[in-house]
């Protein structure tokens, strides 16, 4: 028996009995939805055993990636059109990033007025911000549940209809939009973000009363996601909307520097052919100068670098003063463990309506 | 007179906080990208913003004062949104310059604009913008009836916000990179943009 292969097989059957623990504690005395939970858990495990016996991460977490959005959408956006029943809305993140100052200011409420009720609510906002400390903003390629749709479409064609590069002071626009979102959802008191540039809203909370306004909202609404998520993946093969607009991207690039798992170049090996800089999906792979590359903080530990490097000298590392630790299979476990954790709280259902079972 | 001082002390004191979303999003990225390390030369920046909120306020009350109420709309509305317009074009065109400065049309305007007094004229134009403690003030302008009474109020309601202002001269201890200058500008880009849009859709009354 080889290596990876014994490796693999551990790894996924420590990561099942993990998620099955928690399929247990979580469906309660419901047999239908925890053999659903299972069912799903098992998908999970096995796709990572793929990543770990293969080497290759990108693939298999892609495919991982893509079905979670495609559930997603399936139970939370399209549920009018194919009348899935028993929805509950879930606590969007990518909401939470231009609203966090409000969130704050919530929580310091219901802290002074003993409503605890309502911090119990909001607590799902620190559950967030504990898994971007944990998997940094690992969490945009492997546990955001609307990544997959413009990953889906960057996956579109083989090969990219157009080069698109943008410069090093560009590439920190969704900075600044994180910071003018989050001054103007304060000042107004509301989610401006999901208001207006939201390309994923199709519930109608959010459209204003007045026709004018309205409009202006459909038109942005339409060409964020006619643009950013659709057009550009597909022409481009990068996820335009998670590297050029996402706030939730830009809060994960900050809070993310705490974790510990880091993608680097090898300097020593790195032959400098590029390539890794050409398919970052995210656009993290920086000139350091002529001859260098650096990946930045935004890199989301997609591992297309990892795969593609002829040379494999990037990996995931944990730095421990100065000294590199290869951590990239207990990166790859815990990312698969939130994932699955937090997808098993939504697929299953689906699974189950889409069996006829509910 | 020291009844009205006090009033409108109190008033800026408690509507102040607005400004730091009303004024500062179009002066604070304006600090991120000019902010020096020194603190003085900071004062010198945030205390020519305040002298332009200064002059607004108590050019605000005299004209009041003796237009009188009859043209209460007028100023409280349309003055207040064409105040906001001026602030976000002027604002934008500085952003543009700053955000393209690798351009040959706007590297030639970069040290135009940086010797410009923008700060005054900032602080001129935000003073009047339509935010809640403006038009707190201006509710309470309009109760008067007393142009020097007008006068006092205003310049003790701009001694009331200040509070919340004058801590900005510390700003620059956040601006050590030419990053977070870069993400200034972007900010100042989008804040303008933003207000521009409020100002004008105020004007046509959407």
């Amino acid at each position: 028996m080889s290596k990876p292969f014994r490796d693999g097989a551990v790894l996924s059957i420590i990561l099942f009995t993990l998620l099955s623990a928690l399929c247990i504690v979580s469906a309660g005395h419901d047999r239908t939805l925890l053999y659903a939970k299972l069912i799903w858990s098992f998908t999970v495990s096995v796709l990572g055993f793929f990543i770990f016996y293969s080497g290759n991460i990108s693939r298999y977490r892609s495919i991982l990636f893509i079905l979670i959005a495609f559930f997603f959408f399936l139970e939370f956006k399209f549920f009018r059109f194919i009348s899935l029943s028993d929805t509950i809305a879930p606590y969007c993140h990518i909401a939470q990033a231009p609203t966090l100052l409000n969130f704050i200011y919530s929580q310091y409420l219901a802290l002074v007025s003993g409503d605890w009720k309502v911090w119990g609510v909001l607590t799902l906002g620190f559950l967030w911000l504990s898994m971007i400390f944990t998997i940094g903003p690992g969490i945009c390629s492997w546990v955001c549940f609307y990544g997959g749709i413009d990953e889906m479409f960057s996956k579109a064609l083989k090969k990219p209809f157009y080069k698109i590069k943008i410069s090093k002071p560009w590439r920190d626009f969704p900075m600044a939009f994180l910071i003018f979102l989050l001054v103007v959802s304060f000042l107004q008191g509301l989610p401006f973000f999901c208001n207006w540039f939201c390309p994923f809203k199709m519930t109608e909370a959010f459209w204003d009363s007045h026709s004018a306004t309205r409009a202006v909202q459909a038109a942005l609404f339409w060409s964020a996601l006619a643009g950013f998520v659709i057009i550009l993946p597909v022409l481009t093969k990068k996820r335009t909307f998670c590297s050029m607009v996402c706030p939730f991207g830009a809060l994960a690039s900050v809070c993310g520097t705490m974790s510990a798992y880091r993608a680097i170049i090898d300097g020593a090996k790195c032959i400098r052919c590029g390539r890794c800089q050409d398919v970052c999906p995210v656009f993290a792979v920086e000139d350091k100068d002529r001859k260098e590359y650096k990946i930045s903080n935004f890199c989301n530990r997609c591992g297309t670098c990892i795969d593609i490097c002829p040379v494999s000298a990037i990996n995931i590392f944990t730095k421990h003063g100065s000294r590199r630790i290869p951590t990239r299979n207990i990166f790859i476990f815990m990312a698969l463990l939130i994932t699955g954790a937090l997808s098993g709280s939504f697929v299953p259902r689906v699974l189950l309506q889409l069996a006829g079972v509910r | 007179m020291i009844r009205i001082m006090i009033e409108g002390f109190a008033l800026g004191l408690s509507a102040g906080i607005y400004c730091l979303g009303a004024c500062l999003v179009f002066f604070v990225p304006y600090l991120f990208v000019e902010a020096k390390e020194k603190v003085f030369e900071n004062a010198k920046r945030v205390s020519s913003f305040m002298a332009g909120r200064l002059i607004a306020y108590i050019a605000f009350a005299l004209i009041v004062g003796f237009a009188g109420s009859s043209y209460k709309n007028i100023f409280t509305a349309r003055f207040s949104h064409i105040s906001l317009v001026i602030a976000s074009l002027m604002m934008l065109a500085y952003s543009l310059v700053h955000n393209f400065r690798d351009t040959k049309f706007c590297s030639r305007y970069v040290d135009r604009f940086s010797l410009m007094r923008m700060p005054f004229f900032l602080g001129l134009f935000t003073g009047l913008n339509p935010c809640p403690p403006f038009l707190v003030g201006a509710t309470r302008l309009w109760t008067l009836g007393d142009i020097i009474g007008g006068v006092v109020l205003f310049a003790a309601f701009f001694a009331g916000t200040s509070v919340y202002i004058i801590p900005l001269v510390f700003v620059s201890g956040l601006n050590k990179t030419e990053r977070i200058r870069r993400i200034g500008a972007m900010v100042a880009l989008l804040s303008s943009i933003w207000f521009l849009c409020v100002g004008i859709s105020g004007l046509i009354g959407v």
